[in-house]
């Protein structure tokens, strides 16, 4: 456990600079009524040198690509690439991302696409989701609603708002405090993954002799130990399930750690992206971020899909006017007949 | 309605002898019949219990779905205020462009700093020491703007 630890040390730091390496991007997507999408993906970059295979998201050269170019004030260049592309549905998307080997070849991506007829309004639902790499602590079960709220925000967001007023108070009472109770909140997720499987491995392996009953206090009392980060991975395992129980069982130790080093690799290599959403009609709700022009944006980022599923989504309506047309008339017609029933008694 | 009016003076005036004036007093009174059966016929319904209170019944559901629907709707809409942020596409796109020079510089600059020099600084500090240093610079760029704008008023005001 010493080595995953260590990972959980490196980790926040890790995640900084792998969404930093390649170009940054920004995927729009703009959602229409019959369920087609419209795609834009823009990256920004200081070499004229996008390489497609190895983007955030899926993007080939079969799309309609244009290459623009910004000199900053201070005479720096940065390069911007645009690709767009319309689909007929968000089928069409997902075979793009189960075919998808670039940057963030471990996230499981799907969108999913929703039409509900309400009467007076139709009722339009579209959703970015990425699977969570391990059965970890989810966020909300862990952070208050204000920390959640900056957990989720894309970092552009936080230091926009970490520049306008209140910036001392939100530097000082809610991002560092925020900041250490992440940490305590990977590694505790961590020993969380390692419990649960565990206890799946010995639910469907009834030879595995392992007292599983007490599991959890003892992980809750694991996690909140200053000493935690001291332990190496056979007092960690020896404590939560019982002396001897490391050596005994070196194997299967072993193999789940593994799985599970593989599972937290996958949220600590994400190359993060924005993802913005513009819906058909009025916005109604969303988990997003509104932007003053009504968009939702989100960020895909490793700490968001460490260890719950992450739904992106987006609802909003339209009027069904003739409905409302319709509506009217059978009210007048029914008010109407009730009226001149009553007049001729 | 003046031709009416001119066609009604001529009529005062010379007095015409209708013929068949019972049978024009007939078709008139059954024009009207006619009127008012049409009406009856279109709210024939309301003299059937059953279809009446049906229809009643009706009209109050409809207009309970539509009041409920809408205030779940502008319920949303309220929760939606918790969600804005005062940003757009420009500036999400203006910070990628600070962002890519800004690690153009880390990434060049980090492992022969790492090597030779002992002190070592977060990523994100320095991020933070930039953005700060950029924006003291437009602050006092700024500020260098206010008093010579101040000192050509004043001395169009002496002038």
């Amino acid at each position: 456990m010493k080595r995953k630890v260590n990972i959980v040390m490196v980790s926040l730091f890790m995640m900084i600079l792998s969404s930093c390496e390649g170009p940054d991007a920004l995927v729009i997507n703009l959602v229409q009524k019959d369920g087609s999408v419209t795609r834009k993906i823009i990256l920004t970059y200081n070499k004229d040198e996008f390489d497609l295979n190895n983007c955030q998201v899926p993007v080939d050269s079969t799309w309609d690509i244009s290459r623009t170019y910004d000199v900053s004030a201070d005479g720096d260049t940065t390069y911007t690439l645009t690709a767009i592309r319309e689909f007929e549905s968000v089928k069409d998307i997902n075979v793009l991302y189960n075919e998808y080997e670039g940057s963030n070849p471990g996230l499981k991506r799907t969108a999913e696409f929703q039409r509900k007829f309400r009467w007076f309004n139709t009722v339009y639902h579209y959703i970015e989701h990425v699977d969570r790499a391990l059965e970890g602590i989810p966020p909300k079960d862990f952070f208050t609603g204000e920390e959640i709220n900056y957990f989720y925000m894309p970092e552009k967001l936080v230091n926009a708002a970490i520049e306008g007023p209140d910036s001392t108070y939100l530097k000082e009472s809610v991002m560092k405090p925020l900041e250490e109770k992440t940490e305590q909140w990977l590694g505790r997720s961590l020993v969380r993954a390692f419990v649960n499987k565990i206890i799946d491995t010995v639910s469907v392996n009834p030879q595995i002799k392992i007292d599983t009953g007490q599991i959890y206090l003892k992980e809750e009392r694991i996690a909140a130990s200053i000493l935690f980060n001291e332990m190496e991975e056979q007092q960690v395992i020896d404590s939560l399930l019982g002396s001897g129980v490391y050596s005994a069982n070196s194997a299967l130790n072993d193999t789940l750690l593994s799985e599970i080093e593989d599972e937290f690799s996958v949220a600590l290599n994400t190359d993060s992206y924005l993802i913005q959403t513009i819906m058909p009609g009025e916005l109604t709700a969303t988990n997003g971020y509104i932007d003053e022009d009504g968009n939702v944006l989100w960020e895909v980022k490793g700490d968001v899909i460490l260890s719950s599923d992450y739904d992106m989504w987006a609802e909003s309506k339209i009027v069904n006017l003739w409905a409302w047309i319709v509506t009217g008339a059978f009210l007048l017609f029914v008010i109407a007949g009730l009226i001149v029933r009553a007049l001729r008694r | 309605m003046k031709e009416l009016e001119r066609i009604i003076k001529q009529l005062k005036l010379y007095k015409p002898e209708i013929d068949g004036r019972d049978s024009l007093r007939e078709s008139i009174m059954q024009n009207i019949r006619r009127k008012k059966r049409k009406i009856n016929y279109l709210f024939v319904w309301t003299e059937i219990v059953w279809l009446r209170r049906s229809l009643a019944i009706a009209s109050v559901a409809i207009i309970a779905v539509f009041v409920l629907q809408q205030l779940f709707v502008i319920n949303r809409i309220d929760k939606l205020e918790e969600r804005m942020v005062s940003f757009n596409t420009e500036k999400i796109l203006e910070y990628q462009r600070e962002n890519v020079i800004l690690n153009s510089v880390l990434f060049e600059e980090q492992f022969p700093g790492v090597l030779t020099d002992s002190i070592k600084v977060a990523s994100e500090d320095l991020l933070d020491l930039v953005r700060s240093y950029s924006n003291l610079q437009n602050k006092y760029e700024e500020m260098l703007g206010t008093i010579k704008k101040n000192r050509s008023e004043s001395t169009k005001q002496k002038l």
